[in-house]
């Protein structure tokens, strides 16, 4: 009986709701704009790029100008899964120790000499491997590049590397060069980088230094419906609120999220002229944390590092720093990084009974004033956010009797003083934790990377960490790889090398009439899939 | 006058020597290291960071880089940016057209508006025209240019849309011809206007001030007395005498002009020196940072000469031995 009751509204529930799903569907689908050609569109960008070869810098703007000009053999989608771009196929060896790369046939340089494997060869052998400060870590093992035929490359490696497809993009190690203009020159000052000649969609037209980058659509690019847009140009605008104002004048098309402060993008989320979307970079998946040295007393007293965890109020921080943007931080992955994030790991709440209780237990005791201990907080002054995180810092260390005095410097000479001297006690950090987070631990958290300008800045040695590390890095199961990463991650957590405080996406502000933006997972956007709704 | 010019040009080799030995050192001991930005944050080996110190000569001692570097300049050559990879005379002639433009636009607007103003004033002291002009030299010398750049751009771009906020040519027309000058020149008024008002506020009132002494001289009573012009007396008799310490100012702003101006710069993604030298100075760039330093050393010798042969010529009481 009581089916029957319910069988009648329940069906018409259902179908109505199928009609509505039916209907959106079709109204979606007639409605669903087609790309239309044509158009440029301005991208500011924060400061003048050093030249525009994406092997010799990490910078967002080179990555980006190397996306547009460079091309690569795999392309990285949102779900950071390789996508054949000018390799077609590969196949993978059993042991992971060989890649065969089939590639496009028929692809042209920019000055219309033809793209063969030579080219593949000559970029990782002689530049990605050996001159990008990059490749000793992320290519180290690369023996050599085979050419058997001019659309074939194998690249073989004397050890195991499962990751490889996720290096292989623009960004890091992947932007392919044109062997016959670089061969025989010295390389890193070949004026070809201030004036690239690629494969990719868009060629390069001219760079005015301080002023704009412009480049326009590559007529021969080998996908023939992209690119949609006609000239690309980069506009060097220094100044964050200029370049925001630029924006709503529509001076300017785009801000990547590495130019725009967070408190930027909440006017333009409230915009209808422009748009303010949180790209999750996931091949980068930012983070900041605040950094500890642990060669150092007290900070080699794990109460004493757990105190410091345990008296920051972080959703604090996020709402009065970040605007509610982003995430809270658990742990050493971001968890816009997907399955490789662990969530189960130790935490370390707000609690500052438990902060003075581990104090007094690791024997840092109040003395006159209250004050347990005095220490120094290392930052550069030039982000706006790790200033204001320093003077909230201040406070809420006091709280539990440490004294805490602010040192800003320059980004260089704060480079100096944390990465390569390794002279300071607190100091911040904004570190990328992906594409790989068995291979981002690696850099951050292996006791061999404390070298000068290495990043283990911490000093931090837990001999089992190493292991699961060198384990991690050559492990070609996946289901086996991600649980390594999840045990790394509650070790790290477990140790606390490093308070970390929020993940957080970058928001890319642009004009709402450019579609096919927040495209790519490295933060600088791949615009070959950009078009314009009205010209 | 011409074997002063030419004792003075040889007294300013050695002074610019010194500038470059001290400049040079300066900049070297300083904290901060441009490997660093060429080798980037994401992790590179130790080995990596010394390679790349060999390929740029920064492993040599100091004294061997600087008689490096000094051997390189007596023979014209400024050296190689290690951030851009660019020859550093041609990215400092790259930057200059713009410097000059802006740097010499503003001060023609603030040398004609502050003298006048500042003239005007000292003719009617304490009447609503020279409360005003202290009024406008007072607001124009306070504010920053980052700031009040940023209210210009609100007002003339945002608001009204007349003028473009920043840049120094449109970014999605491509102009050609004699619209090119047009379009320079619209982008230009804004940055010149910002940077003009803070000196313009210093040429009124130092006008101002010279005025009124000279005013008060005999010769000028005298003048008077004979029933001479409004015109002539201020013009003929007055302001040339007024404006001796306004020259010496006008020549200490020539001579910095070469330097640019880097906040207006950077507010006005105007393409100038300034931004170069801040950006060579954020990454150590030593060539380049040394390289303007001296150019703008330079300058300044050379606008002091002026002013000095400026001088003889406003004032011909005044003798050269």
């Amino acid at each position: 009986m009581a089916s029957r009751t319910y069988r009648g509204p329940l069906a018409l529930t259902l179908a109505l709701v199928v009609a509505l799903v039916v209907s959106t569907g079709f109204q979606a689908t007639a409605q669903a704009p087609t790309p239309i050609r044509g158009g440029t569109i301005v991208v500011a960008i924060g400061g003048d790029p050093p030249h525009l070869n994406p092997h010799f810098s990490t910078l967002p703007w080179v990555w980006m100008v190397g996306m547009a000009v460079h091309g690569s053999l795999v392309r990285l989608d949102q779900e950071l899964k390789p996508q054949p771009n000018l390799a077609e196929s590969w196949t993978v060896s059993p042991d992971y120790k060989t890649y065969t790369f089939k590639l496009v046939r028929g692809v042209t340089w920019h000055d219309g000499k033809p793209f063969t494997s030579a080219d593949v060869k000559f970029t990782f052998e002689e530049v990605a491997s050996k001159l990008n400060a990059s490749g000793p870590v992320l290519l180290g093992n690369l023996e050599r590049v085979d050419t058997p035929d001019p659309s074939t490359a194998v690249f073989r490696f004397s050890r195991p590397h499962p990751t490889l497809l996720l290096y292989l993009d623009v960004p890091l190690t992947g932007g392919l060069l044109p062997k016959h203009l670089y061969e025989g020159t010295d390389i890193r000052r070949n004026p070809v980088n201030a004036a690239p000649i690629g494969v990719g969609p868009f060629r390069f037209v001219e760079w005015n230094r301080g002023d704009r980058i412009v480049l326009e659509r590559n007529p021969n690019y080998f996908r023939k419906d992209r690119p949609y847009l006609d000239r690309v140009v980069f506009r060097v605008a220094r100044d964050p609120a200029a370049r925001v104002v630029a924006l709503q004048n529509r001076d300017v098309d785009l801000i990547l999220g590495y130019d725009l402060a967070l408190r930027d993008s909440i006017p333009i989320r409230q915009s209808r002229e422009m748009k303010a979307v949180f790209n999750v970079d996931r091949a980068i998946s930012g983070q900041w944390w605040i950094g500890l040295n642990t060669s150092k007393p007290p900070f080699n007293d794990l109460k004493v590092r757990q105190a410091i965890a345990h008296a920051i109020n972080k959703s604090f921080i996020w709402q009065r720093v970040f605007f509610g943007l982003g995430k809270t931080s658990t742990g050493p992955i971001s968890q816009y990084l997907g399955p490789q994030y662990n969530k189960d790991v130790p935490k370390y709440n707000y609690d500052l009974q438990k902060a003075n209780q581990l104090l007094d237990e690791a024997g840092v005791r109040r003395g006159a004033g209250g004050i347990r201990f005095r220490t120094k907080f290392t930052f550069d002054g030039t982000s706006a956010e790790f200033s204001r995180i320093a003077d909230i810092l201040k406070e809420m260390l006091a709280e539990v009797g440490i004294d805490m005095t602010l040192e800003s410097f320059d980004f260089n000479t704060w480079f100096d003083k944390v990465y390569v001297k390794k002279d300071y006690e607190i100091s911040r950090g904004r570190h990328i934790t992906g594409p790989d987070a068995v291979g981002a631990m690696n850099i951050e958290f292996h006791s061999k990377n404390t070298q000068p300008g290495q990043r283990n800045y911490y000093f931090y040695n837990n001999p089992e960490v190493d292991r699961l590390i060198e384990q991690g890095m050559v492990e070609t199961d996946p289901p086996k790889r991600l649980q390594i990463a999840h045990q790394l991650q509650v070790l790290i957590m477990r140790d606390l090398p490093v308070i970390f405080l929020m993940d957080t996406p970058q928001p890319n502000a642009y004009r709402s009439v450019f579609n096919g933006l927040d495209n790519n997972p490295y933060g600088a956007q791949r615009l070959e899939d950009v078009w314009i709704t009205t010209r | 006058m011409a074997v002063y010019v030419a004792r003075r040009l040889a007294q300013a080799i050695p002074l610019v020597l010194a500038v470059i030995i001290l400049n040079f050192l300066i900049v070297h001991v300083a904290p901060g290291d441009p490997v660093n930005i060429l080798v980037g944050e994401y992790g590179s080996t130790p080995e990596f960071r010394e390679r790349v110190r060999r390929e740029y000569g920064l492993d040599q001692p100091l004294p061997t880089q600087l008689a490096v570097y000094l051997r390189r300049v007596l023979r014209g050559n400024l050296g190689h940016s290690l951030y851009y990879n660019q020859p550093v005379i041609r990215l400092i002639l790259e930057r200059l057209p713009a410097t000059v433009l802006l740097m010499a636009s503003q001060l023609v607007f603030a040398l004609i508006v502050g003298v006048s103003l500042g003239v005007a004033a000292a003719r009617r002291p304490y009447s609503a025209l020279d409360n005003a002009s202290t009024a406008i030299a007072l607001v124009g010398y306070s504010m920053p240019v980052f700031w009040s750049g940023l209210l210009f751009i609100l007002l003339f771009s945002t608001t009204l849309g007349v003028l473009p906020s920043g840049g120094m040519s449109s970014s999605r027309e491509q102009v050609q011809g004699i619209a090119v000058a047009w379009d320079v020149l619209r982008h230009l008024l804004l940055p010149a206007f910002t940077l003009g008002l803070v000196n313009l506020a210093l040429y009124v009132r130092l006008t101002r001030a010279s005025m009124l002494e000279v005013l008060s001289h005999d010769y000028v009573r005298t003048a008077w007395a004979k029933g001479l012009a409004e015109r002539r007396v201020i013009r003929h008799h007055a302001l040339r005498n007024a404006l001796l310490p306004v020259v010496t100012i006008t020549g200490i702003d020539l001579g910095r002009m070469i330097g640019g101006a880097v906040l207006t710069e950077t507010v006005f993604a105007w393409p100038g020196v300034g931004t170069l030298t801040f950006t060579a100075l954020q990454t150590r760039d030593y060539p380049v940072i040394v390289g303007t330093f001296m150019l703008v050393s330079v300058g300044v010798i050379l606008a002091n000469l002026f002013v000095d042969v400026m001088y003889r010529i406003l004032d011909p009481r005044i003798q050269y031995g």
